[in-house]
C-alpha cells in the first residue's frame, strides 16, 4: 500500500469501510471520502451511513428518507448519493426474503419477541448493515460504496457479524431449544439447561422463545448464505479499510488495535485519517516590532494599557497550540508506520453542510505523508 | 453560597453520553470526589475498554475489582462472570458446571433472549448498590445508542417474563432504579454539535422511557475564555491593524492566527453550550469542566478535573 494516496484508494476499490471508535467523526470523514470520489471520478458514489450528525444529514437532505439513497451533489464529474440505514426495515426485508412461506413470515413478524430482538439484541445493527451493504453491492448501481460503520464497542463487530450468524445457527443450543419433543436423547442432554432456564426465566417465556426460534430456524439456509457472501466481499481485494482517529490517547489506542486486527484478518488498512488535529502554525518566536507598527497599535488601541496583557495571552495561546500539536505528533507515532496517513485540521466551526464536507475532501486529496 | 449538589448522596449513578465525550473521565472524577469525602465508592466500567483504569492511573482492573485509592474500588463488568455469580449466589443452582461452557450458553441465551446481557449488567450494579457496603456505585456506562435499552431492560423483561424467580428480583431492582433519591443518571456532553443534540434527546429518553432520574448534565472540554470582556475588543482591533500592515513580523502573525483560531472555536462551543442549556429541562444542573489541554494526549489531568468538578458542584 505504500505510496498510495486517498484518491487512489478511492479509485481502486468498490467498497471502502470507514472504521474507528465512537465520536471521532466517522460519518463526516465517510461523507468527505464519498464527495472526493464523486468529484474526481465519473462515478456513482454512495455513502451508507448509520448514525449521521443530524444537522449534517438535514443539510445534505437525507433525513426522513431512511433506507433510500438520496442524490446530494452532482456538481463534480460523478454523483454523490447518501443513504441512512433503517435497521428495522432491513430486518423486515431479511425475513421477507428468507421466509420459506407467507405463513412463516407472518408468524415471525407477529411474534412479540421479534420487535424486541431486532431492535435491541446485541449486534442487530451489524446484521442489518451487512444485509443492506449486500443489496447495494449486488444491485450494480454503484461504482463505489463508502460504509460508515455502526457505533459499537468493537469497531469490527461488523466483520464478525457473518461468523456470529453462522455460529448461531450451527450452535448446539439452538438445536436443543428447537428440538422436537420426541427426541429423548437430546432432551436428556438438555435437561440441566432447561431446568436452569425454567427456574430463572419461567416456563412460558422459554416456550415463547422456542416458538420464535423454530420459525427462525426455517430461514437458516438463506441467512447463512447471505452472511458468507458479505463476508467474502469484505475480505477480497475490492474492499479497502480506512481507519479514523482523533489525536487523543483513547481513539489512537483503539485505532492501533483495529489496524492490528484488520491485518490479522488479511484485510490490511488502506489509510489512516487523523481527524481534528491541532493546526500546525509556523514558528512563533516573538520578534521586535518595527517602530512604526508599534506606534500604530498604541495609538489605535483603547485603552492602551491592555495591549501588553493581550499580546501576552496571544503568545501563550500560540505556545499552547504548538505544544499540543507536538504532543499529538508524539502520540501518533504509536500507530503502525508505513501506511498513508492524512491529518484533517480541527475546523473553526462544525461541519454541517456540503461546503464543509467539500473543504474536508480537499484536505483528504492532499498527498499523504506516511507515518514515521 | 449555594447548596452542594446532592448527587453523591445517591446509591447508584449512571454516567452516560455520546461516544468520545469523556464518560470515563467524568466517572473517574465523580468517584474521586466521593472517595475524597470518605464515601466508600465502587466505580465500574461497563464496556471493558480499559479507559477507566488508565484515567485513574492504575493497572487494568477486572470483575473482582481492586481498591485503587482509599475508599475507591474500581472494577470492569463481565457479563459471563456476572451470570456465574448470579447462578451460584442467587439462583442457588448447584450444577452450574453441567450446563456446558458458560460463555457459549451466555452467548446463545443473550443472542436469543432480549435483554439478558443488559439485565446481568444492571442487575450486578443494582445488587452492589443494595447489598454491599458501598455508599455509592458509579457506572461508567455505555454510549447513547444502547443505554436506554440497557436501563429499561428490567421493565422490558418484566413485561416479557411472566413467571420465574427473576420476576421477584426485578421488583426490587426497579424500585431502586426508579427512586430518584437512590438512582440518577449523569449525562456527559461536550460543547459540539452532535453531543449537544444527542444529550438533549437522551435526557428525555432516560426520564420518559427508562423512568430514571437525570441528576446533572456535565459538559466536558469547555474551552476557557482567553480574554476578559474588556480585552476581547482590544484583540479584535489589534488583529485588524496587523492584518493590513505588511511590516508585521511572522512570529507575531502566527500568534494572531493561533488566537483567532482559538477564539472561533470557543465562540462555536459557547453557541452549542447555549443550545444545550436551552434544550435541557429547566432546573437540571449543568456542570462545566474545562478543557485540560494536555489531558487528551497524555494520561494526566484526572486530579485537575476532579478538583474542577468539586468546585462546580460545590462539594
Amino acid at each position: 500500500m505504500t505510496g498510495s494516496t486517498i484518491p487512489s484508494i478511492l479509485a481502486d476499490h468498490r467498497t471502502v469501510v470507514v472504521a474507528g471508535s465512537g465520536g471521532v467523526g466517522k460519518t463526516t470523514v465517510a461523507a468527505a471520502l464519498g464527495s472526493l470520489a464523486a468529484r474526481t471520478r465519473e462515478a456513482r458514489v454512495l455513502v451508507l451511513t448509520v448514525d449521521p450528525a443530524r444537522r449534517l444529514a438535514t443539510a445534505l437532505g437525507v433525513v426522513g428518507v431512511e433506507g433510500e439513497p438520496r442524490l446530494v451533489d452532482s456538481s463534480g464529474s460523478g454523483e454523490l448519493w447518501m443513504a441512512m440505514l433503517d435497521a428495522r426495515q432491513e430486518w423486515d426485508r431479511l425475513i421477507e426474503r428468507h421466509a420459506p412461506d407467507q405463513q412463516t413470515r407472518d408468524a415471525v413478524m407477529r411474534n412479540h419477541l421479534y420487535d424486541n430482538i431486532t431492535r435491541r439484541f446485541a449486534h442487530s445493527h451489524e446484521y442489518a448493515a451487512m444485509e443492506r451493504l449486500h443489496q447495494l453491492q449486488t444491485s450494480g448501481e454503484w461504482d463505489l460504496i463508502v460504509l460508515d460503520t455502526p457505533p459499537s464497542r468493537n469497531a469490527l463487530d461488523l466483520l464478525d457479524a457473518p461468523r456470529r450468524m453462522r455460529d448461531f445457527f450451527s450452535g448446539r443450543l439452538l438445536g436443543w431449544l428447537t428440538v422436537p419433543a420426541t427426541s429423548r436423547l437430546t432432551l436428556q442432554a438438555l435437561r440441566p439447561f432447561r431446568l436452569v432456564a425454567n427456574r430463572i426465566l419461567g416456563g412460558p417465556f422459554i416456550a415463547d422463545l422456542t416458538d420464535f426460534f423454530v420459525l427462525i430456524k426455517t430461514m437458516e439456509k438463506g441467512f447463512v448464505e447471505r452472511a458468507t457472501e458479505v463476508e467474502s466481499s469484505l475480505s477480497d481485494e475490492s474492499t479497502a479499510f480506512v481507519v479514523v482517529t482523533t489525536p487523543e490517547i483513547g481513539p489512537v489506542e483503539e485505532a492501533a488495535r483495529l489496524i492490528e486486527e484488520l491485518d490479522r484478518r488479511s484485510c490490511p488498512t488502506g489509510a489512516i485519517v487523523v481527524n481534528r488535529s491541532t493546526p500546525r502554525i509556523a514558528d512563533g518566536r516573538s520578534a521586535e516590532f518595527p517602530p512604526g507598527l508599534e506606534q500604530r497599535l498604541i495609538e489605535g488601541i483603547e485603552p492602551p494599557e491592555l495591549l501588553g496583557r493581550v499580546v501576552e495571552v496571544m503568545h501563550d495561546t500560540l505556545g499552547q497550540m504548538r505544544h499540543t500539536a507536538a504532543l499529538e505528533a508524539l502520540l501518533l507515532e504509536s500507530l503502525p508506520g508505513g501506511m498513508p496517513a492524512v491529518s484533517l485540521p480541527m475546523m473553526q466551526s462544525d461541519i454541517a453542510d456540503l461546503e464543509g464536507v467539500l473543504e474536508l475532501a480537499n484536505h483528504l486529496a492532499a498527498s499523504p505523508a506516511a507515518l514515521a | 453560597m449555594s447548596t452542594p449538589l446532592g448527587l453523591l448522596d445517591r446509591r447508584l449513578l449512571i454516567v452516560t453520553g455520546k461516544g468520545g465525550v469523556g464518560k470515563s473521565t467524568v466517572s473517574a472524577a465523580l468517584a474521586q470526589c466521593a472517595a475524597t469525602q470518605g464515601r466508600r465508592t465502587l466505580v465500574c466500567e461497563l464496556d471493558a475498554k480499559g479507559d477507566l483504569a488508565r484515567i485513574l492511573g492504575t493497572d487494568p482492573v477486572d470483575y473482582s475489582g481492586r481498591e485503587v485509592r482509599p475508599d475507591l474500588v474500581a472494577m470492569t463488568m463481565d457479563t459471563e462472570r456476572s451470570l456465574a455469580e448470579y447462578l451460584k449466589v442467587q439462583a442457588k443452582i448447584p450444577f452450574v458446571g453441567r450446563i456446558g461452557p458458560l460463555a457459549r450458553v451466555l452467548e446463545f441465551v443473550a443472542t436469543a433472549a432480549p435483554g439478558v446481557r443488559e439485565i446481568l449488567t444492571i442487575g450486578k450494579l443494582a445488587w452492589e448498590a443494595r447489598e454491599s457496603d458501598y455508599d455509592l456505585v458509579i457506572a461508567d456506562a455505555t454510549a447513547t445508542g444502547h443505554i436506554v435499552g440497557q436501563l429499561s431492560s428490567p421493565a422490558a423483561i418484566r413485561d416479557l417474563v411472566r413467571l420465574g424467580m427473576i420476576r421477584h428480583q426485578l421488583d426490587w431492582m426497579l424500585e431502586l432504579l426508579e427512586d430518584p433519591s437512590k438512582t440518577s443518571a449523569v449525562v456527559v456532553a461536550t460543547p459540539e454539535e452532535m453531543p449537544v443534540v444527542e444529550t438533549i434527546e437522551l435526557v428525555g429518553r432516560v426520564r420518559d422511557d427508562a423512568h430514571i432520574d437525570v441528576g446533572a448534565a456535565v459538559v466536558n472540554r469547555v474551552l476557557p475564555a482567553p480574554f476578559t470582556a474588556a480585552e476581547r475588543p482590544v484583540f479584535d482591533t489589534l488583529a485588524a491593524i496587523v492584518s493590513e500592515d505588511d511590516r508585521c513580523p511572522p512570529g507575531f502573525l502566527a500568534a494572531v492566527e493561533a488566537t483567532t483560531h482559538a477564539l472561533r472555536r470557543r465562540d462555536v462551543g459557547s453557541a452549542h453550550l447555549r443550545r444545550l442549556r436551552d434544550g435541557l429541562p429547566t432546573g437540571l444542573p449543568v456542570l462545566l469542566l474545562p478543557e485540560i489541554f494536555d489531558a487528551a494526549a497524555t494520561n494526566g489531568g484526572i486530579d485537575l478535573i476532579a478538583d474542577a468538578l468539586a468546585a462546580e458542584a460545590n462539594w
